[in-house]
């Protein structure tokens, strides 16, 4: 997916970084010590709101940590109301969404911001967020997308080809009238790092927990999570948001984080590299001077050449949907289901190609080049 | 009893989130936010745990240092409206 210059611009301004780094303890991040001017600040309130974290630039604020005038305090603050306005929106539809999958008895876990909002800030409105994403069994995936139709939810696009969702996809994403989204994940990520992802282990732990409107939601625990935030940060939008960074920030320096799980599970998966590439970046991004066992070992690790090649079809805001996609058939082990992935991705029904392409021809034409123009299988 | 001696604590189903001085509630059932700023966020951190309208004009007027019987007919409106709206529910005694 092709990251809008938008996005990427704010990333690299130093004041939209001390922000996402403010309250972490051993950033060496600074906020600036006079209110900013009229052009730095609209840069810094536009990237508050695309990297979601309105809630650490107002935090900032109040705290007296970054100086403000009056006029900057009120537009940061309309911005930040605005921001949990559609939390609490999302929220409310989690919580229905959860009592539909619950009362057919589908297993669930809450994913990223509606979850580490919950268990891995010291306030909830520090995190804002704006789409719901859950993770569901493969083999009920079909099941939890008819179940949302019935609450009104349409899929963004159709299957690849029937079953595909359930076997290889990473997500499913339905859309309600209200503007509220839902990603339905199998699994963490696109890609061959994805297709190494060991899916039982995401259930076989014991869920962690949260209170929502008097609902009690699961979680992923907080090694699950933190491996998801890792997944996500490296091998999502390129250049990575600022916030999934935070999330690993938050999530490393938990006391309570068992670094030892950690690693090994990525090691399970094939992922350690993705796992050290973020905890790197995290680090190098926020400016976090304090040294902590996984910080360490990620400044310490060196990646395979295979994952190095893997690594680098995330590295690049050209690389499409479809380039990732394709790499994913390095991840998939059996021949058999590599097979029925390619032949999914190159001939998919035509309600898929028709919600993504102008036709059957031209995505042949992009898988090809995809495939044989890099000289990789 | 004197209404104002019936305790009221925060319902189970509201969303919510401070944001700088104001509290943002999503009632039950509703699909429009509602703000409380003022002394609103402090009398929301006081339903956390059952209370009262006579205890809660007591200890906000502490808290802000006015006469009991200056606020308490704002706050009795204000514990009113939430009750309306399902915000907050009685408590058992």
């Amino acid at each position: 997916m092709t990251v809008p210059a938008s996005v990427q611009a704010p990333v690299d301004a130093p004041v939209l970084r001390a922000v996402a780094a403010y309250g972490l303890a051993g950033s060496m991040a600074d906020l600036p010590s006079a209110p900013l001017d009229d052009e730095t600040w609209r840069t810094l309130l536009a990237g508050s709101r695309l990297q979601r974290m309105t809630g650490l630039l107002v935090d900032a604020i109040e705290a007296g940590a970054l100086p403000a005038t009056p006029a900057q305090v009120c537009e940061a603050t309309d911005l930040h109301v605005g921001a949990m306005s559609t939390v609490l929106a999302l929220e409310r539809a989690l919580v229905e969404v959860a009592g539909t999958l619950e009362r057919a008895d589908i297993p669930f876990r809450v994913l990223k911001g509606a979850a580490c909002s919950h268990l891995d800030y010291p306030d909830a409105s520090l995190r804002s967020f704006h789409d719901i994403d859950l993770l569901a069994p493969g083999e009920r995936l079909d099941e939890a997308v008819a179940l949302l139709h019935g609450l009104g939810f349409r899929r963004r696009y159709p299957s690849p080809r029937p079953g595909f969702d359930a076997r290889f996809g990473k997500a499913v994403t339905l859309v309600a009238d209200s503007g509220v989204e839902v990603d339905l994940h199998r699994t963490f990520a696109l890609g061959p790092f994805g297709q190494r992802i060991r899916l039982a282990d995401l259930w076989s732990a014991p869920p962690a927990g949260f209170t929502l409107g008097g609902v009690r939601l699961t979680a992923l625990d907080t090694e699950l999570r933190l491996l998801h935030a890792a997944y996500h940060s490296a091998l999502g939008d390129y250049p990575p948001r600022l916030v999934p960074l935070r999330d690993i920030a938050q999530l490393v320096l938990r006391p309570d984080l068992d670094v030892p799980r950690v690693r090994a599970l990525a090691a399970a998966w094939q992922g350690e590299a993705v796992l050290a590439h973020a905890v790197r970046q995290a680090w190098a991004t926020l400016q976090i001077a304090d040294l902590t066992a996984l910080s360490t070992w990620a400044e310490g690790y060196r990646a395979r050449q295979r994952d190095e090649r893997d690594l680098a079809v995330y590295q690049s805001s050209e690389t499409s949907y479809a380039a990732k996609s394709y790499a994913a058939v390095r991840g998939i082990p059996r021949p058999s289901d590599r097979l029925a992935y390619l032949r999914a991705m190159l001939l998919p029904a035509d309600t898929y190609v028709a919600g993504r392409h102008s036709g059957r021809l031209a995505r042949l034409r992009r898988g090809a080049t995809v495939i044989f123009g890099r000289g990789e299988s | 009893v004197s209404p104002d001696l019936a305790r009221y604590r925060r319902s189970g189903g509201v969303l919510y989130r401070r944001v700088h001085d104001v509290v943002l509630l999503l009632a039950p059932g509703e699909r429009q936010v509602f703000a409380l700023s003022g002394a609103g966020p402090d009398l929301w951190e006081l339903l956390a745990e059952p209370i009262s309208v006579r205890d809660a004009v007591h200890r906000l007027a502490a808290d802000y240092s006015v006469p009991a019987e200056t606020i308490a007919p704002d706050v009795r409106r204000v514990f009113a409206e939430l009750a309306e709206m399902d915000v907050v529910t009685r408590a058992e005694a």
